[in-house]
């Protein structure tokens, strides 16, 4: 028996999940490393009974539905609600930008067809479901939840909970064979599930750790040379401070006192008064992307009391896949960036 | 069938999805080279391969697509 460690990058760990809901914020953290793995509730608002039911009927349900609704969301989104099972997901069309006759017909369609790869991966058993807890669900509602799984086949499931006290130290442990409960700072809001911490990495890591004896995450490998580029847009080794939100070098290192490590870093800090949309060199961001080691996502740093707007005009200038991850609010207060994100690689162990 | 014929069937029905004549892919295209091609287009799109072409693809096969190329070869398989 050898066992042959292999690298294994945030992205190729979220890989390894499926969401199972309350909402779409596990599927928002997944899509943000750029892992656009369809899903049946990747982007959907599912209450727990409802998502006990459509297990248990094998999702037959969704072959042909019939009552599909849209609602307006508040940002105008155009939402499809399904109150046969009281679930919502997102169409990402603005109200009164598409037809909306067209949205809910092209529904069924989806519906069916993400029913059928969910059941493909409930028999194959080769993901690892993970259910949000977004209404105090207790370890027998997981386990009933875990027993609707392992019915279609050999599955598993993961639990997460938010801590009470925000307790920035993400941490999971075995409940049963099968099932794991993990603890988040925080969730996001509902409101803006985009805006994520970026600990959900720590926690599918430690998951993956649980289920198949994965080794626990390195610390990163330092990325490739970067090339060189104007003093104070890059930070290398770096170490997000957990008390005071600052990038300090990593020799500076308190011990526990950082939130995370990274590799690489380009900073659009600017001077606190100009429009980080006015400061960005997108040439010399390509050129810094281009250094970065395969499945390592660009890592962008800058004010959190910056105009977030300029997020969207940045994804579209340079990547669409860029999220945005904040800190823990007891440390938000004094962080000074948003991240993009933080792709480091861990070791896996295959046994054979 | 050729990968030439799958490609050339993948662009008339990718156009057919989109509405629109000036899309053209290539083996090492993704879905990322096609303004407006998201999560829900996709699924259009994989819907009307598999209509087209008599097949289902997986799970696993529609997880592990990034290009065309992987797109071509998992219609090749089947056909």
């Amino acid at each position: 028996m050898s066992t042959t460690p292999q690298p294994m990058f945030d992205t190729d760990v979220l890989r390894r999940f499926e969401s199972l809901g309350d909402n779409c914020e596990f599927g928002l953290v997944k899509s943000g490393v750029g892992v656009d793995h369809l899903g049946f509730f990747r982007f959907n608002n599912t209450p727990f009974a409802s998502l006990l039911r459509v297990l248990d009927t094998g999702f037959r349900d969704f072959e042909h539905l019939r009552d599909i609704r849209l609602e307006v969301a508040v940002n105008n989104e155009l939402i499809v609600y399904l109150p046969d099972y009281e679930m919502r997901y997102h169409t990402f069309h603005q109200a009164g930008t598409v037809d909306e006759g067209a949205v809910i017909a092209r529904q069924r369609g989806f519906l069916s067809f993400l029913a059928r790869k969910c059941l493909d991966d409930l028999k194959t058993g080769r993901k690892i479901f993970l259910r949000k807890d977004g209404s105090y669900e207790t370890r027998a509602d997981m386990t009933r939840l875990l027993e609707a799984l392992q019915r279609h086949g050999p599955n598993r499931l993961v639990w997460v909970s938010e801590a009470p006290d925000r307790n920035p130290e993400v941490r999971a442990e075995i409940l049963a064979p099968g099932l794991v409960h993990g603890v988040m700072d925080e969730f996001s809001t509902y409101e803006d599930a985009r805006t994520f911490s970026f600990h959900w990495f720590g926690l599918c890591r430690q998951a993956l750790h649980l289920f198949d004896g994965a080794a626990m995450a390195q610390l990163p490998a330092r990325s490739k040379d970067v090339v060189h580029l104007p003093e104070g847009r890059i930070f290398r080794d770096a170490i997000l401070d957990g008390e005071t939100g600052a990038i300090l070098p990593a020799p500076e290192l308190t011990k526990g006192r950082a939130l995370a490590r990274v590799p690489a870093a380009f900073s659009v800090f600017g001077d606190g008064t100009t429009p980080p949309g006015d400061l960005f060199d997108a040439d010399a961001f390509g050129k810094f992307r281009s250094t970065l080691e395969h499945g390592h996502m660009p890592v962008l740093l800058f004010r959190d009391h910056s105009d977030f707007s300029f997020l969207n005009s940045l994804v579209a200038q340079v990547n669409p896949r860029i999220p945005k991850l904040r800190l823990a609010s007891s440390t938000a207060v004094f962080a000074a960036k948003l991240f993009v994100p933080l792709t480091y690689p861990i070791q896996s162990s295959s046994t054979r | 069938m050729t990968d030439r014929a799958i490609l050339d069937e993948v662009n008339n029905l990718v156009r057919e999805v989109f509405q629109r004549d000036d899309v053209t892919l290539s083996l090492e295209s993704t879905a990322a080279d096609v303004d407006g091609w998201d999560s829900f287009r996709h699924i259009e799109i994989m819907l009307a391969i598999e209509l087209r072409f008599a097949i289902r693809f997986t799970s696993s096969e529609l997880d592990e697509m990034q290009t065309i190329r992987d797109l071509v070869d998992a219609i090749s398989r089947r056909t």
